[in-house]
């Protein structure tokens, strides 16, 4: 079967991309309807335009070359956002790697530790996190500590089991080969199921990386006082939407870099696996 | 003596019901020898391979290597997967090369001469299993023939006591499998290696072995053993000569006893005869089917 619409069959790259395009022109299109659709009615500061958006980002551009007030402060503080913002996701995200993934090869390669870890991260888990944050508050105080560890909360359990799952799911007979070579428990798992898993789990570390910016915001709308969230409430405070939707975009396009920024590691790091297309 | 069964009973526990899988087999596998062990499916021919591996434990029996009793797996048995069992992100050459990364083989008792002379080797068996223009590829980048040429290599780069194979060709096409048995008769020939092949076909069997053992249906027991009449050194038209085919029909005979099969195509005769006219062909539907005496 071949054609532009038979499941699951590819089809020339410039449809790909021109499909691509259609999606984000689509997007701007319900966009700029619903913007006209609130200008009429003369709230217009409720709902701003592509163009009013393009206009707060030519600002910042101006603000960051020229250096003209007050351009340049609101790019100082969108700068400074970013800084923070990405250092808290960025510990966090770092600290939810280093812990979950050995506890996490322990869960899949020993059903011992299975037994004795999962039960107990499949109850915790299901405690939503935001319900911690006024306990993360009074713990941890309003610095960045409680900040961290919300977004290594988020993150954690479900690395940890998204890290298990991947070591479960290697063939067992690749463990049986490497025992009838001479290999030993250990090595079972330190040379056959932990690298037969780095693809999977650098994929899961791509997923949490972008759960763990959902926390941060989370985080940095209940109490900062810097950072992308906090600028967001704020700009809310003033009604400057368009400002909130220029930090939309900003978020968005972070997530989309670090997420390519992850793919092109597998695939530059992991040549030898199949990839999932086709 | 290389490696000897005694007495191997399997049995386990299937929805609370005892279920024997291997009774009482005894054989052994001599030095130098190949041994073909076949069956009807599901006998536990495969159980009994992983057994002698070590990868599967027997409810009662032992498994003797060079007089010693073995438990559990190791490298003094090489073993041959039907899955390849190929480490997909290692190359050819590392993955033939795959047993020194592991301490077993780069023991510090052991003289450095020895673990280099065992390179050496590994960097043989790349050429003799033409893989040498391969060596650079990973798995995914290669036929099922090849992937098995690198198993059977990355098995013997350890120098096994005995290679295990277990149905290892059963996916291969069979200009590939022809290919390969080749290959391993060769490699017995020349590398003096003892194999002990679990297979379902009974030409590779024949083919292949010195001696072939032939198990009963579940509970598998070692129905009879018998001694293939050609020399080692034997080529592929064997396979027409009177002495292969009647041999193949003793072996068809044994396997099939009980009539097992001739039964399975009367049940299935009558279920098509059921919804088809034998004459024509055509479905029938059920009223018609009622109006026939």
């Amino acid at each position: 079967m071949t054609g532009l619409l038979s499941p699951r069959r590819p089809i020339p790259r410039p449809f790909y991309w021109a499909s691509a395009v259609l999606g984000f022109v689509v997007l701007l299109c319900v966009w700029e309807w619903a913007a006209g659709y609130y200008a009429a009615q003369g709230k217009q500061v409720l709902f701003p335009s592509p163009a009013a958006v393009g206009q707060v980002m030519q600002n910042m551009v101006r603000g960051a070359t020229t250096g003209q007030e007050p351009a340049a402060r609101e790019f100082q503080n969108f700068a400074a956002d970013l800084r923070i913002s990405f250092f808290r996701v960025t510990a966090a995200f770092a600290l939810a790697a280093l812990t979950a993934i050995p506890l996490g090869v322990m869960i899949g390669s020993y059903r011992m530790g299975e037994a004795f870890i999962q039960p107990v991260t499949e109850f915790i888990r299901y405690i939503p996190v935001p319900a911690l944050i006024p306990l993360l508050i009074v713990i941890f105080g309003i610095e960045e500590t409680s900040k961290i560890m919300l977004i290594y909360l988020g993150t954690f359990f479900q690395l940890m089991l998204m890290v298990s799952d991947e070591i479960r799911r290697v063939p067992y007979d690749l463990v049986q080969a490497v025992y009838t070579m001479g290999g030993t428990r250990r090595e079972a798992v330190t040379e056959v199921l932990l690298p037969a898993s780095w693809p999977g789990i650098v994929d899961a570390l791509r997923l949490c990386n972008g759960w763990a910016w959902s926390w941060l915001i989370v985080a940095e709308l209940v109490a900062a006082n810097e950072g992308m969230g906090f600028r967001i409430v704020k700009y809310q405070r003033f009604l400057q939407t368009d400002k909130i939707f220029f930090y939309l975009v900003a978020l968005g396009v972070i997530g989309l870099l670090l997420d390519l920024a992850f793919r092109l590691f597998s695939k530059i790091a992991f040549r030898w696996n199949v990839a999932a297309r086709n | 003596m290389a490696l000897e069964l005694s007495h191997i009973t399997k049995t386990f526990r299937s929805g609370g019901a005892e279920v024997c899988a291997l009774q009482d087999c005894t054989f052994t596998v001599n030095d130098g020898e190949f041994v073909s062990l076949i069956g009807p499916s599901g006998c536990g021919k495969s159980t009994l391979l992983y057994i002698a591996a070590g990868l599967e434990e027997a409810t009662s029996g032992s498994v003797m290597l060079d007089d010693c009793d073995l438990s559990g797996p190791g490298k003094d048995r090489g073993m041959v997967f039907q899955n390849y069992t190929l480490y997909p992100w290692l190359t050819v050459e590392q993955n033939i090369k795959f047993p020194f990364r592991l301490k077993a083989n780069t023991d510090y008792a052991r003289p450095s001469a020895a673990i280099m002379s065992d390179v050496e080797y590994a960097g043989h068996l790349l050429e003799i299993m033409g893989l040498a223009q391969f060596r650079h590829r990973y798995p995914r980048e290669l036929s099922g023939g090849m992937k098995q040429r690198v198993a059977i290599a990355r098995a013997l780069t350890n120098k096994p006591r005995i290679l295990l194979m277990d149905e290892p060709f059963g996916a291969l096409d069979a200009q590939t499998r022809e290919e390969l048995q080749e290959l391993m008769l060769l490699l017995g020939l020349y590398e003096k290696t003892t194999t002990l092949l679990v297979t379902h076909d009974i030409e590779e069997a024949i083919y292949l072995a010195d001696r072939i053992v032939v198990l009963s249906a579940r509970p598998g027991r070692i129905l009879e053993e018998i001694k293939v009449p050609f020399p080692k050194d034997r080529l592929l038209d064997i396979k027409l000569t009177p002495e292969f085919l009647a041999l193949k029909r003793q072996l068809v005979d044994l396997l099939h006893a009980g009539g097992r099969s001739s039964s399975g195509r009367a049940e299935i005769l009558e279920r098509l005869g059921q919804h088809f006219h034998a004459t024509t062909g055509s479905p029938v539907t059920t009223t018609t089917n009622q109006q026939q005496p």
